[in-house]
């Protein structure tokens, strides 16, 4: 007797969380390596008798765009880029957490940290630790990191940075601040490309959420509409039949 | 219920307010002597799990393959100084020093504390004392005498002066430079002027064009190394990008409104 009511209900509490989605992914255009979040409906069936059955809709899973986003030139010797896939490591108090925003610098320990200030990890484990007197910082395509001192022409190798896959990336949960974090044992990618001096801009594209939005903006008006009609379709019926019944 | 979408939008404003703002400072100090442009930094804020991803779905183990993260917005993380040395001007100035490479001058401001700068462009005091454009005394404090006819400032910072009446040049002072371990820590006071704090480290001194030090280029100066094309990229970029956030707010509402019109 309600399910109108109900179904309308269903599609209407799904597109709010949706608009909160486009909402959030549009908040976050301008931050680096950021990944866009879609979200997933499904059709939830519910049986009222003789083989019949109505169908709510159901947001049942939201998953990341995991496509790379634009690369940015930003000339500061240490943004580093990942312009293939994978993470780079970062070790916070919390554990090790997982990141494509590559704006790192250097502490006060001559360490190559995040801009919250947790250690990047290299490719053998631990932190990656410069020379006091390193005048130019050169990060190779493969993660490789050499500085040259001020007045030698050799450069000298400090280490490379670690970047890491996973079988499975849906598995990895955000964390806010750009880490995302997971049980899942990550292995070190062979296929490691880098750029040095460039950053991974958000993937967010804003035409795409735009038109996303339109059309949960829309839909939600048509859900609104047929709700209104319901109420029109019960008040008249109500009103019909207290008629009949008075007459 | 408010809508969550209105709260997310709003911090997306606030961001790209924030980034007009660095932008514009920017664009103001493109004739800056030495200064170093900003960059506005954003982060993701906290997510809420509506259906955590890695939970059990079923009795037989099955687990959620990805569940449904709702995040709530975005932050400014830091507004960072991006280290990349501006050119170098010819001046033909006497006390307009660049420094080619790392290092920055040591100031001793009135209140007796250090403060340091790039910014080479210095000056005599009436007592002859080598100072900033603000009079602060760059230190260790180099006095030129009087009868100086020509000053020469070496690529090691040595201060060297013709007296009236000699022919070599007497050695006066010698510049000193500090070096710091993440420039990216010190914190700017205005006027060109940077004082340490725990996140840059504790300073190095040492003499121009040894280890690790710059050298001095006498009658030069750094420019800023602000990228005025660049930084009006970024700036239509950000105005886009707050108009956008603005829409979602209009979305929201429509939504409401069409609420408050249910009978």
């Amino acid at each position: 007797m309600e399910n109108t009511i109900y179904i309308a209900l269903s599609s209407q509490m799904a597109l709010r969380r949706q608009l909160e989605t486009v909402a959030n992914n549009m908040a976050n255009m301008s931050t680096p390596g950021y990944q866009a979040e879609r979200i997933m409906f499904r059709e939830y069936l519910q049986p009222i008798g003789q083989g019949e059955s109505i169908s709510f809709v159901q947001d049942y899973a939201s998953y990341r765009d995991a496509s790379t986003g634009p690369i940015n030139y930003t000339g500061a010797d240490l943004d580093v880029a990942i312009t293939g896939k994978g993470y780079f490591a970062v070790e916070t108090p919390d554990g090790i957490r997982y990141t494509r925003a590559g704006s790192f610098t250097i502490d006060s320990q001559q360490r190559l940290v995040t801009n919250q200030g947790y250690p990047v990890q290299a490719a053998s484990g631990g932190p990656i630790v410069f020379p006091s007197n390193a005048d130019e910082i050169m990060i190779a395509e493969d993660g490789t990191i050499s500085v040259r001192g001020q007045d030698s022409k050799a450069s000298n190798r400090v280490g490379r940075l670690g970047v890491v896959e996973f079988e499975n990336e849906s598995q990895l949960r955000r964390g806010g601040s750009g880490l995302f974090e997971t049980e899942a044992e990550p292995t070190q990618s062979s296929d490691v490309r880098l750029q040095q001096g460039a950053l991974e801009q958000s993937n967010v594209q804003g035409v795409r959420e735009m038109t996303d939005m339109m059309a949960v903006l829309r839909t939600y008006q048509s859900m609104q509409k047929a709700l209104d009609g319901e109420s029109e379709r019960r008040r008249s019926a109500i009103q019909q039949l207290s008629k009949t019944m008075a007459a | 219920m408010t809508m969550r979408s209105i709260h997310i939008a709003a911090t997306g404003m606030l961001a790209q307010q924030t980034n007009v703002e660095v932008i514009s400072n920017n664009i103001a100090n493109m004739n800056t002597t030495a200064f170093t442009r900003r960059r506005a930094e954003f982060q993701d804020l906290l997510y809420q799990n509506m259906r955590r991803v890695g939970s059990t779905a079923a009795d037989n183990g099955d687990i959620v393959p990805s569940g449904v993260q709702i995040g709530l917005g975005v932050r400014t993380a830091a507004t960072y100084r991006i280290i990349e040395r501006g050119n170098i001007l010819p001046t033909d100035n006497t006390f307009d020093l660049a420094i080619k490479g790392r290092g920055y001058f040591q100031v001793t401001l009135p209140s007796g504390e250090l403060a340091y700068t790039r910014a080479g462009s210095l000056q005599l005091s009436p007592t002859g004392q080598i100072v900033t454009p603000d009079g602060h005394v760059v230190s260790p404090g180099i006095t030129i005498p009087n009868n100086a006819t020509d000053v020469t400032i070496n690529a090691s910072g040595e201060v060297l002066a013709k007296i009236d009446g000699t022919t070599t040049p007497r050695n006066v002072g010698q510049l000193e430079m500090a070096n710091f371990a993440n420039e990216n820590g010190l914190v700017a006071i205005g006027d060109n002027l940077f004082q340490e704090t725990p996140a840059s480290g504790t300073p190095t001194t040492g003499v121009p064009n040894s280890t690790g030090f710059g050298s001095i280029l006498q009658g030069f100066l750094e420019t800023s190394n602000v990228d005025v094309v660049k930084e009006i990229g970024s700036l239509i970029t950000a105005q886009r990008a707050y108009e956008m956030n603005s829409k979602v707010i209009e979305t929201s509402d429509a939504m409401m409104q069409s609420v408050t019109q249910l009978r």
